[in-house]
């Protein structure tokens, strides 16, 4: 808890120079795709970060993706006389990915109209649930030949981000280009699966919430 | 001599009888007591036996070897030792299941190969062997669903055998839901 202490302060005093004029909360999302498979599970990403100081540019994220189902062919076979030996399957796995960690932005660019291009970089942990279920089976006379069962990966991850922050209609903005890396995690056991922990490239949109503002 | 020092050495087997058996064993969520069906080399196979799951020992890879006749009919004897795969593992009720396959006396690791995907159905005699050495027959399916040879490297070949089995020994004795996923080391092969 002490050292977990310590990187929190190392972090809000390393993104000092960076000052906000305001504390913000921001809201964004968007679609996001995966580097880390060959077929690539894609989510709709929300996420939210907190940027509580007004001298440090010291964030707070949490990010919740949803998945679209990714179908796939599993074989499945049978040593029943009465029923055709093989058959062919559709595997739906579904992922629910929840990330939360600590980060700072660093402004890397600021024009007259005090739009900024920043880059965020944080870390924390992620936990992925991979959900697998096979459509019309028949699991009383089939058996699926090296079956994905569901798993749950949960480690450490880092990410980076570059965002456009501007302003529209009084309203703060943002567009973001995220990529975090796949968990540090370990798998429960040796099995292979046909999937792998994601590493999501996520392009969202949000708004800045200011609070504090003077 | 002082043996008491040298205790701790007797505990070494039941270490590894421990350790390795289960290592290849990854728990089939809908089958409990069974191990996934693969086709990965994984050494396991596993099965019901009137509703008990049995397991095969160890990581040891079965017997597969051609038994000569003295006819134009040979047999192909797969076997592996097996026990309870719960907590009345010792007071296992077998301790081996095989098949006895005819076939012809040139059969060789060509035709091996050429197993893959076929499904002898209801024609394989099978045999379970309990602890008192008694013989109990009946006729099973086996159905290879992956035969393959695979090469670590150039003297290092290896058959790879997956598939599934069931049968019934009499009316008592039911054979259910065999899965195997065996890797087979070809020097080990008398064909």
């Amino acid at each position: 808890m002490k050292t977990f202490a310590n990187c929190i302060y190392i972090l809000i005093s390393f993104f000092s120079f960076q000052a906000n004029a305001q504390s913000f909360i921001a809201l964004s999302t968007g679609i996001s795709t995966d580097l880390n498979n060959a077929r690539p599970f894609y989510t709709v990403p929300v996420t939210l970060r907190w940027e509580p100081f007004k001298h440090s540019s010291f964030f707070i994220e949490s990010i919740q993706g949803t998945c679209f189902t990714r179908l796939s062919k599993a074989d499945a076979f049978t040593t029943s006389s009465q029923l055709s030996e093989h058959v062919v399957l559709t595997e739906a796995t579904n992922l629910n990915i929840q990330s939360i960690g600590v980060g700072g932005a660093i402004v890397l660019y600021t024009n007259k109209k005090n739009n900024r291009f920043t880059l965020n970089l944080s870390m924390g942990i992620c936990t992925e649930l991979f959900k697998v279920k096979y459509r019309n089976y028949d699991m009383a006379n089939y058996e699926v030949l090296n079956p994905d069962v569901n798993t749950r990966f949960s480690g450490l991850y880092a990410s980076i981000a570059g965002t456009y922050n501007f302003h529209k209609r009084k309203q703060d903005m943002f567009l973001m280009m995220r990529v975090q890396s796949p968990s540090s995690a370990s798998g429960p056991d040796h099995y292979s699966l046909s999937f792998h922990k994601t590493a999501p490239l996520e392009l969202s949109f949000g708004y800045k919430l200011f609070y504090n503002k003077k | 001599m002082n043996y008491s020092k040298n205790f701790h050495l007797f505990f070494i087997p039941l270490v590894f009888l421990t350790t390795c058996h289960f290592s290849n064993f990854y728990p089939d969520p809908d089958d409990p007591g069974l191990s996934r069906f693969t086709s990965r080399g994984y050494n396991v196979a596993t099965t019901y036996v009137n509703g008990k799951s049995f397991v095969n020992t160890g990581s040891f890879t079965p017997i597969l070897q051609k038994d000569s006749t003295g006819s134009t009919v040979d047999t192909l004897h797969f076997k592996w030792n097996i026990y309870r795969n719960d907590s009345t593992y010792l007071k296992s009720a077998y301790q081996s299941i095989s098949f006895l396959m005819p076939v012809p006396s040139v059969f060789n690791k060509t035709n091996l190969l050429a197993f893959n995907g076929q499904r002898f159905l209801n024609s394989v005699p099978v045999t379970l062997q309990d602890s008192s050495l008694r013989n109990f027959e009946g006729i099973a399916t086996l159905y290879f669903v992956s035969v393959s040879e695979t090469n670590y490297s150039s003297n290092q070949k290896y058959i790879k055998l997956s598939g599934l089995f069931d049968g019934n020994i009499g009316d008592s004795i039911h054979i259910t839901k065999g899965r195997f996923d065996f890797e087979i080391y070809e020097d080990y092969l008398n064909f």
